[in-house]
C-alpha cells in the first residue's frame, strides 16, 4: 500500500550553526544569567553590610600601629584586571580566528589567553593578601574575599576549558562544532571580564566612594 | 531565514516500519542495569525524577501525619519537642526543595520535548546530571534525618537560631548542602528547558503559538533563573559563617553581619519559589480545560501575559514575610500594593479558563477536570487569605500563627497539588498506555478535598485565636483540642485519599483500560505518538500550523524529513518562527552524568564536615568534567577514530617549536 504524503526536506539543512543560532550558545547565555545573578547578590551583599560599619573597610587593629583605613591594594588588583581583559581580548582573537577556521591562529590565540588566565589566577592570591584582612576578621573581609574568590573559581573553569579545547583541536583538527565551541567559550571569557569589571571597581574605589 | 519548500513523496508502510526500527536502534537505550544508569532520554530521566519526588512526597506526608497525632490533643507525649522540630523542618523541606520544585521540573522535562515536537531535550547528559544530583541532595536530607541530625530550625532556617551559636552540632548544615544540590537540579531543569523551548520547536511552532504549558514552563524556568542562586548564597554564607575554620561572620552581627540579611536573600528566593511551584500547576489547568470544554483556550495571549507578569511582580513582594521585622512605612506600603497587585494576573487567569469551560461543549467531567475544579475553588479561597495577609496591621496580628499555615497550604496544595494530580489523570494514558481508573479517581478526588478542607480550615480558625505554628504541644486551657482533633481526622483523610491514588496506579498499570494514542482528543502534540512515546518520541517530527496542532491539522499538513537516522540527529529552529535553521546531533547515553553528580555530592557532604572537601572535591569534579567533555557525539567519537588510523602527530603551532622545526 503507498500513499503519497507532503514533507520537508532537511536534509540539505547545515549541521551546526557557528554562532548564538546553536543552543550551546543559548545554554551558555542562560549559565552566564545565573552567574551575574549571583555577583548581584554578592554585590547587594557588600553594600547591604556597608550600613553596619562606621568606617568601610572598618580599621584593621590586628597589628600594630593600627591600619584606619585598610583599603584593598590598588596596585595589584588594578594589574590583574588588565590581565583579564587581556584575556578576554586573547579569547576575542581566538574567535576570529574560528571564524576563519584558521586551526593554527586558533592555537596560537587560545595559548596566550591561558597564559594571561594562569597569570591572573596567580596575581588572584596576590590579590586576597592586598585586602589586608583574613576573610574571618569582619563581615567586611567575608564579602570581599567571598567576591574574589567566586571571580577566581570562574577564572578555574575558563582556563580548564580553554585548555581542553587547545589540546582537542591540536589533536584533531578544528571542525565546524568545535570552531562553535571555541567561540562560545569566548563569550564566557568576555563575560569573565566584563563582570570583573563593576565588582574590581567595588572592591578597590568602594572603600573610598563609601567614606571613611 | 531560508525557506524550504514542501514537497511530495511516495511512501508505504513497509518504509514506515523500516524506518521505526533504524530509529529505535539508535535512540533505544542499551538493555540492562548500565544501560538504565547511562540512559539520557528525557522520558527516562522524568519518569526517574516523578517516581523519586513523589517518594519524597510520601515521606514527607508521614512526617505531616506523626505531627497531627501529636497535635490532636494537649499535653500530648506522642513526639517529643525535638523529633517534632526535625520532623516540621524536614516536612517543609521535602515539600518545597524535594518535591513540589523537582516534581514540577520533571512534568516539563517529560512533556515539553513532546508538546514542542522533538525527540530529546537539547542536553541530555546535563538532563541525567540533574537527576542524580538531585537525588543525592534528597538522600542527604534523609539520612541526616535517620541519624538523628535532622535539620531543625524550620524549613527557612533564619539566623540567628540556625548559626552557629544557637543551633551546634551539624544538624543545619544537613540542611544548607541539601540546599546546594537540589538546586543545582534545579538550575540544570531550567537551562534545559528554556533551550529545548528556544531552538527545538518543530517547524512552524512561532512564539504564538506555543502551549499554554509551555510557555508556564519557560516562564517558570526563568524564575528558576533569577531565583535559586540566591538560595544557594544564603544557604552558602550560612554553611561558611557555622563551618570550623572558616567561620565567615555574613551574619554574626558582632562582627558586622547581619540576621536581617539572611531574610532578605532567603525571601528573595522563597518568595518566587511559590509561583515557580504555581506557574507549572498552571499549565496543567490550561492543558486540561481546553480538552474537556473542547474548544481552544479562551485569551491565549492574556493567559500568556499573566504568566509573565506574574513572573515579574513574583520577584516584587518578598518583603511582604517579614513584616514583622523593622521595613521603612515606605517599603511596607510598596510592597503590600505589590502583593495585591499580583492577583490581577491570577484573576486574569481564572476568568479566562472560566471563560473557556463557559464557551466550550458541555465538559467532560472527567477526573482531570474535577480536580481542575478543586484547584480553581481552593486556590481562589487561599488567594482571598493572602491579600488579608498581604495587609501589615493583619499580618503582624497573625505572624506566626496557623493563620499563615492554613494560607500556605491553602495556595499550595490547592494551587499546585490538586492541579498535579489532575495533570497524573489526565497524561498517565500517555506514559503507560492506559487509563488510570475513573471511579476510584473520583473517590480520590472527593477524600483528598473534604480531608484537605477539614484539615486546613480550622487552621484559619485557630491561627486567630493565636495559636503559634511550630510548638509541639498546648494546654488544654487553650481550647484548641477540638479544632486540633478535626484537623487530625482530616490529614488522615488525605492519606486515604493518596492511598486510593496509589492503588489505581497499581492496578491500572497492569489492567487499566487501553488508552491508544489520544483518548481524551486533546489537540496538543503528545498526544500525536504512540502511548508510551517510542524512544524517538516521533517517527516523522511534525510541522505546526496553530496552537492545538492535532485540531487544526489535516492529511496535507507536512512533516520532516531527511534527518540522518544513523545518529540521535535534531532539528533546529530559530526562535521566533521556528523556521528550520540547520540540523543537530545530540550526544548519546553516558555514565559520565552519574559519575559527575557523585563527585559534586561527596563534595557538599564532606564540606558538612571539612572545608578541605571542597578544593579537593572541586578538582575531582573538575577531573571528571574532563571525560564529559572529551566523548562528545556519535561523529565526533568516529572522526576522532578515523585520525587515529591515520595516526596524525599532535600537531603544534610553529611558535611553540624550536627554530627551524616545521610540524
Amino acid at each position: 500500500v503507498t500513499k503519497t504524503r507532503r514533507v520537508i526536506d532537511v536534509s540539505g539543512l547545515p549541521l551546526s550553526a557557528i554562532d548564538h543560532r546553536s543552543p550551546i550558545w543559548i545554554g551558555n547565555a542562560l549559565l552566564l544569567a545565573i552567574e551575574t545573578t549571583m555577583f548581584a547578590i554578592l554585590v547587594a551583599t557588600y553594600f547591604y553590610l556597608r550600613a553596619n560599619f562606621q568606617n568601610w573597610p572598618p580599621p584593621q587593629v590586628n597589628y600594630l600601629p593600627p591600619n584606619f583605613h585598610p583599603a584593598p591594594d590598588l596596585f595589584w588588583g588594578t594589574l590583574n584586571l588588565i590581565v583579564i581583559l587581556a584575556a578576554a581580548f586573547f579569547m576575542f582573537v581566538t574567535d576570529r580566528a574560528a571564524l576563519r577556521y584558521d586551526k593554527k591562529g586558533v592555537l596560537i590565540a587560545s595559548a596566550v589567553a591561558v597564559a594571561c588566565g594562569l597569570v591572573a589566577i596567580a596575581f588572584r592570591f596576590r590579590e586576597f593578601h592586598g585586602t589586608q584582612f583574613r576573610w574571618d576578621d569582619n563581615a567586611y573581609a567575608s564579602v570581599v574575599w567571598g567576591i574574589l574568590f567566586m571571580h577566581l573559581l570562574h577564572l578555574l573553569v575558563g582556563v580548564v576549558e580553554d585548555t581542553l579545547m587547545f589540546v582537542y583541536i591540536g589533536k584533531y583538527g578544528l571542525d565546524d562544532k568545535h570552531a562553535r565551541d571555541v567561540r562560545v567559550t569566548a563569550v564566557y571569557w568576555y563575560w569573565i571580564a566584563g563582570i570583573w569589571v563593576p565588582l574590581y571597581a567595588i572592591i578597590y574605589f568602594g572603600p573610598y566612594w563609601l567614606g571613611l | 531565514v531560508k525557506r524550504l519548500a514542501i514537497q511530495e513523496v511516495e511512501i508505504s508502510e513497509k518504509s514506515d516500519a523500516l524506518l521505526h526500527h533504524e530509529l529505535d536502534i539508535t535512540w533505544k537505550r542499551r538493555p540492562g542495569l548500565i544501560g538504565w544508569i547511562e540512559s539520557t532520554n528525557h522520558k527516562d530521566i522524568a519518569r526517574r525524577y516523578i517516581i523519586t519526588a513523589f517518594v519524597f512526597f510520601l515521606l514527607a506526608g508521614i512526617l505531616a501525619l506523626l505531627m497531627r497525632i501529636q497535635l490532636a490533643f494537649p499535653e500530648n507525649r506522642f513526639l517529643g519537642p525535638d523529633l517534632y522540630n526535625q520532623f516540621f523542618t524536614v516536612h517543609g523541606t521535602t515539600m518545597m526543595f524535594l518535591f513540589a520544585v523537582p516534581i514540577m521540573e520533571a512534568m516539563g522535562l517529560y512533556f515539553v520535548p513532546l508538546m514542542v515536537g522533538t525527540r530529546n531535550v537539547a542536553f541530555p547528559r546535563l538532563n541525567a546530571f540533574g537527576y542524580w544530583v538531585f537525588l543525592f541532595g534528597g538522600i542527604l536530607l534523609y539520612v541526616g534525618l535517620i541519624c538523628n541530625v535532622g535539620p531543625d530550625a524550620g524549613w527557612f532556617a533564619y539566623v540567628p537560631l540556625a548559626g552557629p551559636q544557637y543551633s551546634p552540632g551539624k544538624r543545619v548544615d544537613f540542611w544548607s548542602q541539601m540546599i546546594t544540590l537540589t538546586e543545582i537540579a534545579a538550575l540544570v531543569g531550567a537551562v534545559e528547558i528554556i533551550t529545548t523551548v528556544f531552538k527545538h520547536r518543530a517547524p512552524g511552532m512561532s512564539l504564538n503559538r506555543i502551549p499554554i504549558f509551555v510557555w508556564a514552563m519557560v516562564v517558570q524556568s526563568f524564575m528558576v533563573i533569577f531565583a535559586m542562586p540566591a538560595v544557594m548564597l544564603a544557604s552558602g554564607y550560612l554553611a561558611m559563617d557555622r563551618l570550623a575554620h572558616v567561620n565567615t561572620h555574613f551574619f554574626n552581627p558582632a562582627e558586622g553581619g547581619d540576621a536581617l540579611l539572611y531574610q532578605h536573600i532567603f525571601w528573595f528566593f522563597g518568595h518566587p519559589e511559590v509561583y515557580i511551584i504555581f506557574i507549572p500547576a498552571t499549565g496543567f489547568i490550561s492543558t486540561i480545560i481546553p480538552t474537556f470544554a473542547r474548544r481552544k483556550i479562551f485569551g491565549y495571549t492574556a493567559l500568556v501575559l499573566a504568566l509573565i507578569s506574574t513572573a515579574f511582580i513574583g520577584f516584587g513582594l518578598w518583603v511582604h514575610h517579614m513584616f514583622a521585622t523593622p521595613v521603612p512605612e515606605l517599603g511596607q506600603g510598596f510592597f503590600t500594593a505589590a502583593s495585591m497587585i499580583i492577583a490581577i494576573p491570577a484573576g486574569i487567569q481564572i476568568f479566562c479558563w472560566i471563560a473557556t469551560l463557559w464557551g466550550g461543549t458541555r465538559p467532560r467531567l472527567k477526573t482531570p477536570l474535577l480536580f481542575a475544579g478543586g484547584f480553581i475553588a481552593l486556590f481562589v479561597f487561599g488567594g482571598l487569605s493572602g491579600i488579608m495577609l498581604a495587609a501589615v496591621p493583619i499580618d503582624l496580628q497573625v505572624h506566626d500563627t496557623f493563620f499563615v499555615v492554613a494560607h500556605f497550604h491553602y495556595v499550595l496544595i490547592g494551587g499546585a497539588i490538586f492541579p498535579l494530580f489532575g495533570a497524573f489523570y489526565y497524561w498517565f494514558p500517555k506514559w503507560t498506555g492506559r487509563m488510570l481508573g475513573e471511579s476510584l479517581g473520583k473517590w480520590n478526588f472527593w477524600t483528598f478535598f473534604i480531608g484537605f478542607n477539614l484539615t486546613f480550615f480550622p487552621m484559619h480558625q485557630l491561627g486567630l485565636h493565636g495559636m503559634p505554628r511550630r510548638i509541639y504541644t498546648y494546654v488544654p486551657e487553650t481550647g484548641w483540642g477540638t479544632l486540633n482533633f478535626v484537623a487530625t481526622i482530616g490529614a488522615f483523610l488525605i492519606g486515604v485519599s493518596v492511598l486510593l491514588f496509589m492503588i489505581n496506579v497499581a492496578v491500572s498499570r497492569k489492567r487499566g483500560e487501553i488508552a491508544g494514542n489520544n483518548p481524551w482528543f486533546a489537540g496538543t502534540l503528545e498526544w500525536a505518538t504512540t502511548s508510551p512515546p517510542p524512544s524517538y518520541n516521533f517517527m516523522h517530527v511534525p510541522s505546526v500550523a496553530g496552537r492545538f496542532p492535532l485540531w487544526d491539522r489535516d492529511e496535507l499538513s507536512p512533516v520532516v524529513t531527511g534527518l540522518l537516522v544513523q545518529y540521535r540527529e535534531v532539528l533546529n529552529t530559530t526562535v521566533l518562527e521556528a523556521a528550520p535553521d540547520h540540523r543537530h546531533e545530540l550526544c548519546g547515553d553516558s555514565i559520565h552524568p552519574l559519575i559527575l553528580a557523585v563527585a559534586v555530592g561527596l563534595t557538599f557532604t564532606f564540606g558538612i564536615f571539612n572545608p578541605w572537601a571542597f578544593p579537593i572535591g572541586g578538582f575531582a569534579s573538575l577531573l571528571a568534567l574532563i571525560p564529559w567533555f572529551w566523548s562528545g557525539t556519535e561523529t565526533e567519537k568516529q572522526e576522532r577514530d578515523r585520525k587515529k588510523k591515520t595516526a596524525e602527530p599532535f600537531e603544534l603551532p610553529a611558535p611553540f617549536l624550536p627554530k627551524g622545526e616545521t610540524s
